[in-house]
Protein backbone atom coordinates (compact mmCIF):
# COMPACT_ATOMS: atom_id res chain seq x y z
CA UNK A 1 0.00 0.00 0.00
CA UNK A 2 1.53 3.30 -1.12
CA UNK A 3 1.76 6.56 0.81
CA UNK A 4 -1.35 8.14 -1.36
CA UNK A 5 -3.24 5.10 -0.55
CA UNK A 6 -2.96 5.01 3.24
CA UNK A 7 -3.71 8.36 3.48
CA UNK A 8 -6.81 8.48 1.52
CA UNK A 9 -8.17 5.61 3.81
CA UNK A 10 -7.37 7.98 6.82
CA UNK A 11 -8.98 11.19 5.39
CA UNK A 12 -11.78 8.59 4.95
CA UNK A 13 -11.79 6.50 8.08
CA UNK A 14 -11.91 10.40 9.89
CA UNK A 15 -15.36 11.33 7.48
CA UNK A 16 -13.69 12.89 4.55
CA UNK A 17 -16.29 12.40 1.80
CA UNK A 18 -13.95 13.29 -1.21
CA UNK A 19 -11.66 10.18 -0.02
CA UNK A 20 -14.57 8.01 0.58
CA UNK A 21 -15.84 8.93 -3.06
CA UNK A 22 -12.23 8.62 -4.46
CA UNK A 23 -12.16 4.86 -2.36
CA UNK A 24 -15.27 4.09 -4.46
CA UNK A 25 -14.33 5.14 -8.12
CA UNK A 26 -11.08 3.41 -8.04
CA UNK A 27 -12.47 -0.11 -6.38
CA UNK A 28 -15.78 -0.35 -7.79
CA UNK A 29 -14.90 -2.74 -11.15
CA UNK A 30 -12.67 -4.75 -9.32
CA UNK A 31 -15.48 -5.54 -6.28
CA UNK A 32 -18.51 -5.57 -9.48
CA UNK A 33 -16.95 -8.05 -11.71
CA UNK A 34 -16.16 -10.25 -8.70
CA UNK A 35 -19.65 -10.24 -7.56
CA UNK A 36 -20.80 -10.04 -11.44
CA UNK A 37 -19.10 -13.87 -11.67
CA UNK A 38 -20.00 -14.76 -8.30
CA UNK A 39 -23.41 -14.16 -8.87
CA UNK A 40 -23.60 -14.29 -12.59
CA UNK A 41 -26.24 -11.67 -12.66
CA UNK A 42 -25.85 -7.88 -13.49
CA UNK A 43 -27.96 -6.67 -11.70
CA UNK A 44 -27.57 -8.51 -8.47
CA UNK A 45 -23.57 -7.35 -9.33
CA UNK A 46 -24.66 -3.79 -9.12
CA UNK A 47 -26.83 -3.94 -6.17
CA UNK A 48 -23.96 -6.44 -4.45
CA UNK A 49 -21.71 -3.96 -5.17
CA UNK A 50 -23.19 -0.78 -3.81
CA UNK A 51 -24.01 -3.13 -0.25
CA UNK A 52 -20.61 -4.03 -0.39
CA UNK A 53 -19.42 -0.20 -0.42
CA UNK A 54 -21.82 1.00 2.53
CA UNK A 55 -20.79 -1.96 4.68
CA UNK A 56 -17.01 -0.60 3.96
CA UNK A 57 -17.97 2.53 5.20
CA UNK A 58 -19.25 1.35 8.10
CA UNK A 59 -16.44 -1.06 9.00
CA UNK A 60 -13.63 1.66 7.90
CA UNK A 61 -12.91 3.19 11.23
CA UNK A 62 -11.74 -0.25 12.39
CA UNK A 63 -9.45 -1.39 9.66
CA UNK A 64 -6.14 -1.49 9.75
CA UNK A 65 -3.72 -2.53 6.85
CA UNK A 66 -1.67 -4.49 9.51
CA UNK A 67 -2.84 -8.15 7.96
CA UNK A 68 -4.31 -7.49 4.64
CA UNK A 69 -4.68 -4.89 1.65
CA UNK A 70 -8.10 -2.80 1.47
CA UNK A 71 -8.42 -4.41 -1.90
CA UNK A 72 -8.27 -7.74 0.27
CA UNK A 73 -10.29 -6.35 2.78
CA UNK A 74 -12.96 -5.34 0.11
CA UNK A 75 -12.94 -8.69 -1.57
CA UNK A 76 -13.89 -10.39 2.18
CA UNK A 77 -16.67 -8.60 2.53
CA UNK A 78 -17.99 -9.03 -1.30
CA UNK A 79 -17.92 -12.35 -0.19
CA UNK A 80 -19.22 -12.58 3.08
CA UNK A 81 -21.68 -10.49 1.23
CA UNK A 82 -22.51 -13.50 -1.32
CA UNK A 83 -22.45 -16.28 1.51
CA UNK A 84 -24.82 -14.14 3.56
CA UNK A 85 -27.36 -13.61 0.58
CA UNK A 86 -27.11 -16.15 -1.54
CA UNK A 87 -26.12 -19.14 1.00
CA UNK A 88 -28.53 -22.06 -0.97
CA UNK A 89 -26.80 -20.88 -4.29
CA UNK A 90 -27.47 -23.42 -6.75
CA UNK A 91 -26.16 -23.35 -10.11
CA UNK A 92 -29.20 -22.77 -12.46
CA UNK A 93 -30.25 -23.33 -16.25
CA UNK A 94 -29.10 -19.77 -17.83
CA UNK A 95 -31.46 -18.08 -19.90
CA UNK A 96 -30.71 -15.29 -22.01
CA UNK A 97 -31.74 -12.72 -19.75
CA UNK A 98 -28.94 -14.42 -17.38
CA UNK A 99 -26.55 -13.20 -19.51
CA UNK A 100 -27.53 -9.89 -19.62
CA UNK A 101 -28.62 -7.86 -22.81
CA UNK A 102 -25.97 -7.51 -24.79
CA UNK A 103 -25.67 -10.77 -25.11
CA UNK A 104 -25.05 -12.32 -29.45
CA UNK A 105 -25.18 -16.13 -29.81
CA UNK A 106 -23.32 -15.93 -33.27
CA UNK A 107 -20.67 -13.29 -32.02
CA UNK A 108 -20.23 -14.41 -28.18
CA UNK A 109 -20.92 -18.00 -28.30
CA UNK A 110 -17.14 -18.50 -26.47
CA UNK A 111 -18.25 -15.87 -23.96
CA UNK A 112 -21.64 -17.34 -22.86
CA UNK A 113 -19.75 -20.62 -22.67
CA UNK A 114 -17.28 -19.28 -20.10
CA UNK A 115 -20.42 -17.59 -18.02
CA UNK A 116 -21.78 -21.16 -18.18
CA UNK A 117 -19.15 -22.64 -17.20
CA UNK A 118 -17.28 -20.81 -14.74
CA UNK A 119 -20.25 -21.50 -12.68
CA UNK A 120 -19.64 -24.99 -11.82
CA UNK A 121 -16.21 -23.96 -10.44
CA UNK A 122 -16.13 -23.72 -6.16
CA UNK A 123 -15.62 -20.52 -5.00
CA UNK A 124 -11.96 -20.36 -4.86
CA UNK A 125 -11.74 -21.35 -8.16
CA UNK A 126 -14.06 -18.96 -9.64
CA UNK A 127 -11.94 -16.33 -8.10
CA UNK A 128 -8.55 -17.42 -8.96
CA UNK A 129 -10.13 -17.49 -12.62
CA UNK A 130 -11.68 -13.80 -12.38
CA UNK A 131 -8.54 -12.62 -10.83
CA UNK A 132 -6.21 -13.99 -12.70
CA UNK A 133 -7.46 -14.25 -16.31
CA UNK A 134 -10.37 -11.80 -16.25
CA UNK A 135 -9.07 -9.33 -14.65
CA UNK A 136 -5.68 -9.66 -15.54
CA UNK A 137 -3.78 -9.49 -11.81
CA UNK A 138 -0.75 -11.47 -11.54
CA UNK A 139 0.19 -13.74 -8.80
CA UNK A 140 1.48 -11.66 -6.17
CA UNK A 141 -1.22 -9.88 -6.54
CA UNK A 142 -3.24 -12.51 -5.82
CA UNK A 143 -0.75 -13.70 -2.92
CA UNK A 144 -1.76 -10.31 -1.35
CA UNK A 145 -5.31 -10.49 -2.10
CA UNK A 146 -5.75 -13.99 -0.87
CA UNK A 147 -3.30 -14.17 1.65
CA UNK A 148 -1.82 -17.59 0.28
CA UNK A 149 1.68 -18.33 -0.74
CA UNK A 150 2.65 -18.30 -4.28
CA UNK A 151 3.23 -21.53 -4.45
CA UNK A 152 -0.45 -22.37 -3.48
CA UNK A 153 -1.56 -19.91 -6.19
CA UNK A 154 0.18 -21.22 -8.61
CA UNK A 155 -1.21 -24.93 -7.74
CA UNK A 156 -5.00 -22.96 -7.28
CA UNK A 157 -4.72 -21.67 -10.47
CA UNK A 158 -3.72 -25.04 -12.29
CA UNK A 159 -6.84 -26.87 -10.62
CA UNK A 160 -8.78 -24.37 -11.69
CA UNK A 161 -8.23 -24.11 -14.76
CA UNK A 162 -8.22 -28.18 -15.41
CA UNK A 163 -11.48 -27.57 -13.54
CA UNK A 164 -12.52 -24.90 -16.03
CA UNK A 165 -11.36 -26.99 -19.10
CA UNK A 166 -13.79 -29.77 -17.99
CA UNK A 167 -16.78 -27.66 -17.28
CA UNK A 168 -16.23 -25.94 -21.10
CA UNK A 169 -16.09 -29.16 -22.41
CA UNK A 170 -19.25 -30.06 -20.92
CA UNK A 171 -20.83 -26.67 -22.23
CA UNK A 172 -19.78 -27.39 -25.73
CA UNK A 173 -20.95 -30.40 -25.77
CA UNK A 174 -24.60 -30.09 -24.52
CA UNK B 1 7.64 -35.17 -12.25
CA UNK B 2 8.18 -33.42 -8.89
CA UNK B 3 4.81 -32.32 -7.79
CA UNK B 4 4.41 -28.69 -7.99
CA UNK B 5 6.92 -28.61 -10.96
CA UNK B 6 4.16 -28.66 -13.63
CA UNK B 7 2.81 -25.60 -11.77
CA UNK B 8 5.53 -23.76 -11.82
CA UNK B 9 5.64 -24.43 -15.80
CA UNK B 10 2.28 -24.04 -16.55
CA UNK B 11 3.11 -20.14 -14.61
CA UNK B 12 6.19 -19.73 -16.73
CA UNK B 13 4.13 -20.43 -19.62
CA UNK B 14 1.35 -17.92 -18.51
CA UNK B 15 3.84 -15.42 -18.10
CA UNK B 16 5.40 -15.86 -21.43
CA UNK B 17 1.64 -15.35 -22.97
CA UNK B 18 1.56 -12.05 -21.30
CA UNK B 19 4.58 -10.95 -22.77
CA UNK B 20 2.83 -11.63 -25.66
CA UNK B 21 4.81 -15.07 -27.07
CA UNK B 22 2.47 -17.15 -29.74
CA UNK B 23 1.38 -19.95 -28.32
CA UNK B 24 3.46 -22.58 -30.89
CA UNK B 25 6.84 -20.65 -29.12
CA UNK B 26 5.57 -21.38 -25.67
CA UNK B 27 4.92 -24.82 -26.53
CA UNK B 28 8.01 -25.31 -28.26
CA UNK B 29 9.81 -24.86 -25.42
CA UNK B 30 8.37 -27.54 -23.75
CA UNK B 31 7.58 -29.95 -26.21
CA UNK B 32 7.27 -33.15 -23.56
CA UNK B 33 4.61 -31.13 -22.07
CA UNK B 34 2.29 -30.38 -24.80
CA UNK B 35 -0.51 -32.18 -24.38
CA UNK B 36 -0.95 -31.53 -20.67
CA UNK B 37 -0.24 -27.86 -21.20
CA UNK B 38 -2.12 -26.86 -24.81
CA UNK B 39 -5.60 -27.36 -23.24
CA UNK B 40 -4.59 -25.24 -20.14
CA UNK B 41 -3.42 -22.24 -22.09
CA UNK B 42 -6.10 -22.50 -24.76
CA UNK B 43 -8.72 -22.50 -21.57
CA UNK B 44 -6.54 -19.31 -19.89
CA UNK B 45 -6.80 -17.30 -23.22
CA UNK B 46 -10.18 -17.93 -23.49
CA UNK B 47 -10.66 -16.71 -20.01
CA UNK B 48 -8.68 -13.73 -21.30
CA UNK B 49 -10.44 -13.28 -23.83
CA UNK B 50 -13.61 -12.39 -21.87
CA UNK B 51 -14.51 -9.04 -21.69
CA UNK B 52 -15.21 -7.70 -18.56
CA UNK B 53 -18.18 -6.78 -17.39
CA UNK B 54 -19.29 -3.23 -17.20
CA UNK B 55 -21.73 -1.67 -14.64
CA UNK B 56 -24.25 0.69 -15.72
CA UNK B 57 -24.19 4.42 -15.09
CA UNK B 58 -27.06 4.36 -12.88
CA UNK B 59 -26.18 1.68 -10.64
CA UNK B 60 -22.86 3.57 -10.59
CA UNK B 61 -24.14 6.59 -9.20
CA UNK B 62 -27.06 4.82 -6.62
CA UNK B 63 -24.00 3.35 -5.19
CA UNK B 64 -22.26 6.50 -4.38
CA UNK B 65 -25.29 8.33 -3.15
CA UNK B 66 -25.72 5.06 -0.96
CA UNK B 67 -22.61 5.38 0.43
CA UNK B 68 -22.50 9.13 0.73
CA UNK B 69 -26.02 8.98 2.56
CA UNK B 70 -24.38 6.72 4.97
CA UNK B 71 -21.73 8.59 5.41
CA UNK B 72 -23.84 11.69 6.48
CA UNK B 73 -25.55 8.92 9.37
CA UNK B 74 -22.26 7.86 10.88
CA UNK B 75 -21.05 11.54 10.95
CA UNK B 76 -24.54 12.47 12.66
CA UNK B 77 -23.80 9.24 14.96
CA UNK B 78 -19.97 10.27 15.65
CA UNK B 79 -19.05 7.18 14.12
CA UNK B 80 -15.94 8.11 12.64
CA UNK B 81 -12.12 8.82 13.68
CA UNK B 82 -11.37 12.20 15.56
CA UNK B 83 -8.68 13.64 13.09
CA UNK B 84 -5.51 14.09 15.22
CA UNK B 85 -4.69 17.75 15.20
CA UNK B 86 -1.19 18.44 13.01
CA UNK B 87 1.95 18.02 15.29
CA UNK B 88 3.73 21.62 14.92
CA UNK B 89 6.77 21.39 12.86
CA UNK B 90 9.59 20.72 14.86
CA UNK B 91 12.66 23.34 15.92
CA UNK B 92 15.62 23.27 14.06
CA UNK B 93 18.90 22.28 16.05
CA UNK B 94 20.02 26.09 16.32
CA UNK B 95 16.45 26.83 17.88
CA UNK B 96 16.83 23.13 19.90
CA UNK B 97 20.31 24.27 20.99
CA UNK B 98 18.86 28.19 22.35
CA UNK B 99 16.53 26.05 24.43
CA UNK B 100 18.62 23.48 25.92
CA UNK B 101 20.93 26.36 26.88
CA UNK B 102 18.48 28.75 28.64
CA UNK B 103 17.44 25.65 30.53
CA UNK B 104 21.34 25.89 32.01
CA UNK B 105 22.33 27.07 34.95
CA UNK B 106 24.69 30.74 34.12
CA UNK B 107 27.79 29.18 35.09
CA UNK B 108 27.06 25.92 32.22
CA UNK B 109 26.22 28.22 29.93
CA UNK B 110 29.12 29.92 29.90
CA UNK B 111 31.11 27.20 29.41
CA UNK B 112 29.14 25.96 26.85
CA UNK B 113 29.91 29.15 25.53
CA UNK B 114 33.10 29.48 25.72
CA UNK B 115 33.44 26.06 24.36
CA UNK B 116 31.29 26.68 21.05
CA UNK B 117 33.87 30.03 20.62
CA UNK B 118 36.92 27.97 21.19
CA UNK B 119 35.84 25.08 18.84
CA UNK B 120 35.32 27.67 16.39
CA UNK B 121 38.16 29.68 16.91
CA UNK B 122 40.22 26.77 16.40
CA UNK B 123 38.01 25.32 13.38
CA UNK B 124 38.80 28.80 11.48
CA UNK B 125 42.26 28.74 12.56
CA UNK B 126 42.94 25.07 10.90
CA UNK B 127 41.00 25.58 8.16
CA UNK B 128 42.43 28.88 7.27
CA UNK B 129 46.07 27.53 8.06
CA UNK B 130 45.14 24.47 5.14
CA UNK B 131 43.55 26.91 2.67
CA UNK B 132 47.04 27.51 1.11
CA UNK B 133 50.11 29.35 1.51
CA UNK B 134 50.62 32.55 3.97
CA UNK B 135 49.77 35.45 1.63
CA UNK B 136 48.67 39.01 2.40
CA UNK B 137 45.35 38.26 4.41
CA UNK B 138 47.15 35.71 6.71
CA UNK B 139 50.02 38.17 7.54
CA UNK B 140 47.72 40.54 8.33
CA UNK B 141 45.75 38.32 10.96
CA UNK B 142 49.36 37.26 12.36
CA UNK B 143 50.23 40.79 12.69
CA UNK B 144 46.83 41.82 14.18
CA UNK B 145 46.66 39.10 16.87
CA UNK B 146 50.53 39.80 17.53
CA UNK B 147 48.98 43.58 18.29
CA UNK B 148 46.43 42.01 20.77
CA UNK B 149 48.85 40.21 22.45
CA UNK B 150 51.11 43.24 23.11
CA UNK B 151 48.37 45.26 24.10
CA UNK B 152 47.18 42.28 26.64
CA UNK B 153 50.66 42.02 28.10
CA UNK B 154 52.51 45.06 28.20
CA UNK B 155 51.39 47.88 29.83
CA UNK B 156 52.52 51.17 27.80
CA UNK B 157 53.98 53.51 30.14
CA UNK B 158 53.48 57.62 29.73
CA UNK B 159 55.67 59.11 27.63
CA UNK B 160 58.33 61.32 29.63
CA UNK B 161 57.96 65.33 28.66
CA UNK B 162 60.76 66.11 25.89
CA UNK B 163 63.07 68.09 27.98
CA UNK B 164 63.97 64.57 30.68
CA UNK B 165 64.52 62.54 27.92
CA UNK B 166 68.20 62.43 27.43
CA UNK B 167 67.49 61.70 23.43
CA UNK B 168 66.44 65.52 22.61
CA UNK B 169 69.66 67.29 24.73
CA UNK B 170 71.75 68.92 22.66
CA UNK B 171 75.11 66.41 24.23
CA UNK B 172 73.55 63.40 23.48
CA UNK B 173 76.18 61.40 20.82
CA UNK B 174 74.04 58.46 18.83
CA UNK B 175 75.91 55.59 19.80
CA UNK B 176 75.79 53.99 16.05
CA UNK B 177 75.68 57.02 14.02
CA UNK B 178 76.52 56.50 10.40
CA UNK B 179 79.40 58.33 10.29
CA UNK B 180 81.02 56.51 12.59
CA UNK B 181 80.00 52.91 11.13
CA UNK B 182 82.28 51.16 9.73
CA UNK B 183 81.03 47.85 9.39
CA UNK B 184 80.29 46.01 5.55
CA UNK B 185 76.28 45.97 5.27
CA UNK B 186 75.90 45.93 1.76
CA UNK B 187 71.95 46.83 2.20
CA UNK B 188 73.51 50.77 2.59
CA UNK B 189 73.74 53.25 -0.24
CA UNK B 190 76.96 53.01 -1.64
CA UNK B 191 79.36 56.51 -1.49
CA UNK B 192 78.27 56.62 -5.67
CA UNK B 193 74.45 56.69 -4.71
CA UNK B 194 73.57 53.40 -5.73
CA UNK B 195 72.53 50.75 -3.43
CA UNK B 196 73.25 47.03 -3.40
CA UNK B 197 70.64 45.25 -2.76
CA UNK B 198 72.86 42.40 -1.73
CA UNK B 199 71.25 39.60 -0.29
CA UNK B 200 68.49 41.28 1.34
CA UNK B 201 64.75 40.18 0.25
CA UNK B 202 62.98 42.73 -1.07
CA UNK B 203 59.71 41.20 -1.16
CA UNK B 204 59.55 41.05 2.45
CA UNK B 205 60.15 44.72 3.15
CA UNK B 206 58.00 45.88 0.59
CA UNK B 207 55.26 43.36 2.43
CA UNK B 208 55.73 44.62 5.92
CA UNK B 209 55.46 47.99 4.37
CA UNK B 210 51.93 47.10 2.77
CA UNK B 211 50.75 45.71 6.16
CA UNK B 212 51.89 48.90 8.02
CA UNK B 213 50.32 51.45 6.05
CA UNK B 214 46.88 49.29 6.15
CA UNK B 215 46.65 49.53 10.29
CA UNK B 216 44.49 52.38 11.46
CA UNK B 217 46.27 55.03 12.73
CA UNK B 218 44.84 54.49 16.35
CA UNK B 219 47.15 50.84 16.59
CA UNK B 220 50.01 52.25 14.62
CA UNK B 221 50.49 55.31 17.64
CA UNK B 222 49.95 52.48 20.08
CA UNK B 223 53.19 50.68 18.15
CA UNK B 224 54.94 53.99 18.06
CA UNK B 225 54.09 54.28 21.83
CA UNK B 226 55.50 50.56 22.36
CA UNK B 227 58.60 51.25 20.52
CA UNK B 228 59.65 54.55 22.65
CA UNK B 229 59.06 52.40 25.97
CA UNK B 230 61.09 50.25 24.95
CA UNK B 231 64.15 52.49 23.56
CA UNK B 232 64.17 54.51 26.69
CA UNK B 233 64.66 51.26 28.71
CA UNK B 234 67.71 50.62 26.40
CA UNK B 235 69.05 53.84 26.03
CA UNK B 236 69.10 54.28 29.78
CA UNK B 237 71.32 51.25 30.07
CA UNK B 238 73.43 52.34 27.05
CA UNK B 239 73.95 55.85 28.64
CA UNK B 240 75.50 54.71 31.27
CA UNK B 241 77.27 52.49 29.59
CA UNK B 242 78.11 55.49 27.76
CA UNK B 243 79.64 57.23 30.67
CA UNK B 244 82.11 54.09 31.60
CA UNK B 245 82.99 54.25 27.74
CA UNK B 246 83.89 58.12 28.10
CA UNK B 247 85.69 58.24 31.21
CA UNK B 248 87.32 55.11 30.37
CA UNK B 249 88.14 57.66 27.10
CA UNK B 250 89.29 60.55 28.93
CA UNK B 251 91.26 58.31 31.34
CA UNK B 252 93.65 56.93 28.31
CA UNK B 253 93.83 59.80 26.50
CA UNK B 254 95.40 61.69 30.00
CA UNK B 255 97.91 59.01 29.98
CA UNK B 256 98.29 58.97 27.07
CA UNK B 257 98.87 63.12 26.82
CA UNK B 258 101.14 62.53 29.88
CA UNK B 259 103.03 60.12 27.79
CA UNK B 260 103.41 62.20 25.12
CA UNK B 261 104.28 65.37 27.48
CA UNK B 262 107.05 63.06 29.23
CA UNK B 263 108.33 61.71 25.50
CA UNK B 264 108.41 65.11 24.39
CA UNK B 265 110.25 66.55 27.49
CA UNK B 266 112.77 63.56 27.30
CA UNK B 267 113.24 64.42 23.50
CA UNK B 268 113.50 67.96 24.94
CA UNK B 269 116.58 66.94 26.94
CA UNK B 270 118.27 65.10 25.04
CA UNK B 271 118.37 67.67 22.23
CA UNK B 272 119.31 70.22 24.77
CA UNK B 273 122.43 67.74 25.55
CA UNK B 274 122.87 67.42 21.99
CA UNK B 275 123.12 71.04 21.46
CA UNK B 276 125.43 71.56 24.40
CA UNK B 277 127.67 67.93 23.55
CA UNK B 278 128.12 69.92 19.83
CA UNK B 279 128.86 73.44 21.21
CA UNK B 280 131.79 72.13 23.36
CA UNK B 281 132.60 70.01 20.13
CA UNK B 282 132.78 73.59 18.23
CA UNK B 283 134.69 75.43 21.13
CA UNK B 284 136.85 72.50 20.99
CA UNK B 285 137.36 72.68 17.28
CA UNK B 286 137.89 76.31 17.82
CA UNK B 287 140.78 75.86 20.33
CA UNK B 288 142.53 73.81 18.20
Amino acid sequence: MDINEKALLYRAQTGDRAAAETLYERYYLDIFTYLFYRVSDKSTAEKFSAEVFVRMIRRLPQFTNNKITFLAWLYEIARDLVEEKHPAYQPELITLDMLGSDYDPKEQSANSCFKLAIRDLNDQEKSIIVHRFVEGKSVKDLVKITNKSERAIQTLQHQALKSLQIALERETAL
Amino acid sequence: MIPGKFDRILEDCLSRMDRGESLMDILAVYPDLTDKIKPLLMVAMLSRAVPQPVPGYTALRVGKNQLLAEMASMQAEGGFLERKPVAPPRDGIVDRLAKSLKQLQPAYRFAMLSLVVILAGGFFTLSASASGLADNIMQTLFFSFEQVGDLLLVKPSPPKPMGDNPIFSSDYVLPDSPDDYSGDFKGFAAEGGEIDHGSVDLSQLETRQYTLSDKPAEEADLVDEQVVVIDEKDLEKEEKEDEKDLEKEEKEDEKEADKAEKEDEKEADKAEKDAEKEEKKDEKDKDK
